[in-house]
């Protein structure tokens, strides 16, 4: 009880060092996420060209004053393809991540809760799917789904089912050790109401958590298929077929390649900082040791 | 005595504990119980740890389905109910438990933790079931600025007298209570103990009542068993049981209270080591491992309860016409066989 009590006076942000070098993690984070996410809503307001827009006059011109970042090959503002590209990668990492998020939880969830045999074929097929490296799963999904950027979302997000699953088994199982779930069957209450109203609630916290540092993942997947032209497809900016097409003008306009690498590093590294910094500040046990 | 509220039948239960298919494993937690509680009575159950005091209770809540036997609860055998009528059961049926800290969904306030049994039940509505909650709150001694708090703001004892309000808001006829007090201060004890008399009075409610405290058991219980490895080694009306034990278990555990008076201080000790583990059972009468006054045929003989007349039993073989004229003193002759008790 006081120990409660003690954690609930010490609130998280401030007081001592620690506290702060955990909250500026989460602010550095929260800025890159910021500006990724504020690009992609806005992209149509803050860009000052139209990314599609061709003039092969002013092809490959490095940066200058009228195009910040550069032109490519065909003469597009590459400042303004990155930031529409920004859009990709929030929009498939969102839905990605929302995919694996319900389908993971509901399949840890399920087999926590019943347990048994149940539990046993859930989490061998889960087991299945986490046996192949992710991209190539991803691959032989597009390859069997088609390529398009929905079907992008598609795959990376049941890349993340087996992660989310066996992270909401795990929470589920530590919460049916709990005694008020015990109350909840003697009370009477059905099995859809103790997960629903017991269970959930009480799993919901390293879920979320758990999903911030998948975004991370989700944006460096994305690119990867672009990349290897499996996911957004041209003309459409993507950073991961960007950075593509830049590969192959390494020598005569470096930005090209240079630019949406950057971009993804602020995306990757943003939405890590932010999932672990989330994370720290969640975790009861690293609270405790502070 | 007629019609017993609930009667536990030759309930067994034995746990897999896994190992390769023709070596599996197996623990008994519970040997053959029988068990029996008046509507209105308190039935306490002693006994240490690993007796198999809260499968009992989880066994009579329905939580655990027994290996063998019957559980009859107001004339229905509960092991064998389909999920849809044993709900309903269950609002005669409802349980305290030991831990406090964990007895409550930690995001529910304790309107919402006291308004559940009433939703699933489908007991009254709106304004009406914030009646009841209040009324529950008020039987145990709490008043409604308890209504929006979190169970962390609450103490120990606030809890327990929260999770009784919980058990009795459905006004059930049976309350299981799997020691309720032991993880209390010594001074909340006491108030919550009288708190459920008090409430057992009000309400006409039976009582199981489980606790490896003697002392608890003895103030609560109209009839008590006492339990060793799976096994009612002793049964009977508390007083009978706590004034004249007749199995040498229930004698050890008795002496083993420490006496205030240093003159009365027992200085031997009554029971040797820890109690047998239970998929390791001892042969014979599973107590003769550490029995004080054990026999040579109690390592190869397992005793039968022996009844001992005014519903007093005891399983120990001193009670067998073959030994009874070599017994310790303190052991009463049985009944002729055939007296019924």
């Amino acid at each position: 009880m006081s120990v409660q009590l003690a954690q609930r006076e010490r609130h998280w942000v401030g007081r001592s060092a620690v506290h702060w070098r955990r909250f500026r993690l989460l602010l550095i984070g929260g800025c890159l996420v910021g500006l990724v996410v504020l690009s992609a809503i806005f992209a149509d307001v803050i860009s000052p060209y139209s990314p599609y827009d061709i003039d092969v006059a002013i092809k490959l011109q490095p940066p200058n004053r009228a195009h910040w970042l550069g032109t490519d090959e065909f003469g597009r503002d590459v400042l303004s393809r990155v930031i529409h590209a920004a859009r990709i990668s929030v929009k498939v990492a969102a839905v990605a991540v929302s995919v694996g998020l319900i389908g993971g939880g509901v399949i840890g969830i399920a087999a926590g809760y019943f347990g048994g045999p149940v539990d046993m074929v859930l989490m061998r097929f889960m087991e299945l799917l986490f046996s192949f490296p992710a991209i190539l799963l991803a691959i032989v999904l597009m390859a069997v789904l088609g390529t398009s950027i929905l079907n992008a979302m598609t795959a990376i997000g049941i890349i993340f089912i087996p992660g989310f699953s066996r992270l909401a088994r795990a929470a589920t199982q530590d919460v049916l050790r709990q005694q008020y779930i015990e109350a909840a069957h003697t009370i009477g209450m059905s099995d859809v109401r103790i997960l629903t109203r017991e269970i959930l609630p009480n799993i919901i916290t390293p879920l979320f958590v758990e999903a911030m540092a998948a975004f991370a993942y989700a944006v460096l997947l994305e690119s990867s298929l672009s990349f290897l032209g499996l996911g957004a497809q041209p003309p459409e900016p993507s950073w991961g077929n960007m950075l593509n097409t830049g590969r192959g003008f390494m020598d005569q306009a470096p930005w090209l390649g240079v630019v949406p690498g950057m971009a993804m590093l602020i995306g990757v590294l943003g939405f890590n900082l932010l999932g672990d910094g989330l994370r720290d500040v969640f975790d009861p046990r690293l609270r405790e040791a502070a | 005595m007629a019609d017993p509220l609930l009667q536990v039948q030759g309930v067994s239960k034995t746990f897999e504990l896994g190992g390769a298919l023709w070596a599996r494993r197996w623990l008994h937690a519970l040997d053959h119980v029988d068990l029996e509680i008046q509507r209105g009575q308190t039935l306490g159950i002693v006994g240490e740890t690993g007796s198999g005091k809260s499968t009992v209770c989880r066994i009579v809540l329905g939580l655990v389905r027994p290996s063998a036997g019957r559980v009859i609860f107001d004339d229905q055998d509960i092991t064998v109910l389909p999920a849809a009528q044993m709900r309903r059961v269950r609002r005669q049926m409802q349980a305290v438990f030991q831990d406090t800290s964990s007895a409550f969904n930690p995001r529910q306030t304790v309107r919402e933790a006291l308004l559940a049994p009433l939703e699933v039940h489908h007991v009254g509505s709106g304004e009406h079931r914030l009646d009841l909650v209040q009324e529950a709150l008020q039987h145990v001694g709490l008043d409604v600025s308890f209504l929006d708090r979190h169970p962390h703001m609450l103490s120990g004892g606030q809890r327990q007298r929260v999770a009784i309000a919980r058990a009795i808001i459905l006004r059930p006829s049976l309350v299981v209570a799997d020691e309720p007090t032991s993880a209390l201060d010594v001074s909340v004890q006491a108030r919550i103990l009288n708190l459920f008399k008090e409430i057992q009075r009000e309400l006409r409610l039976a009582y199981l009542f489980v606790s490896h405290n003697l002392g608890v058991i003895r103030y609560v219980s109209d009839v008590v068993a006492v339990m060793y490895l799976g096994r009612v080694v002793e049964a009977g009306p508390v007083e009978r049981v706590f004034s004249a034990p007749q199995h040498p278990y229930t004698r050890a555990l008795l002496e083993a209270i420490p006496h205030a008076d240093p003159a009365k201080r027992q200085r031997d000790v009554p029971i040797l080591g820890e109690i047998p583990s239970a998929y390791r059972m001892p042969s014979g009468c599973r107590f003769h491992s550490r029995c004080p006054v054990a026999m040579e045929i109690c390592a190869r003989e397992d005793p039968p309860l022996y009844p001992l007349g005014g519903g007093h039993h005891a399983a120990c073989l001193w009670h067998d016409s073959r030994f009874s004229s070599g017994a310790p003193s303190w052991i009463t002759v049985p009944h002729a066989p055939g007296v019924t008790t």
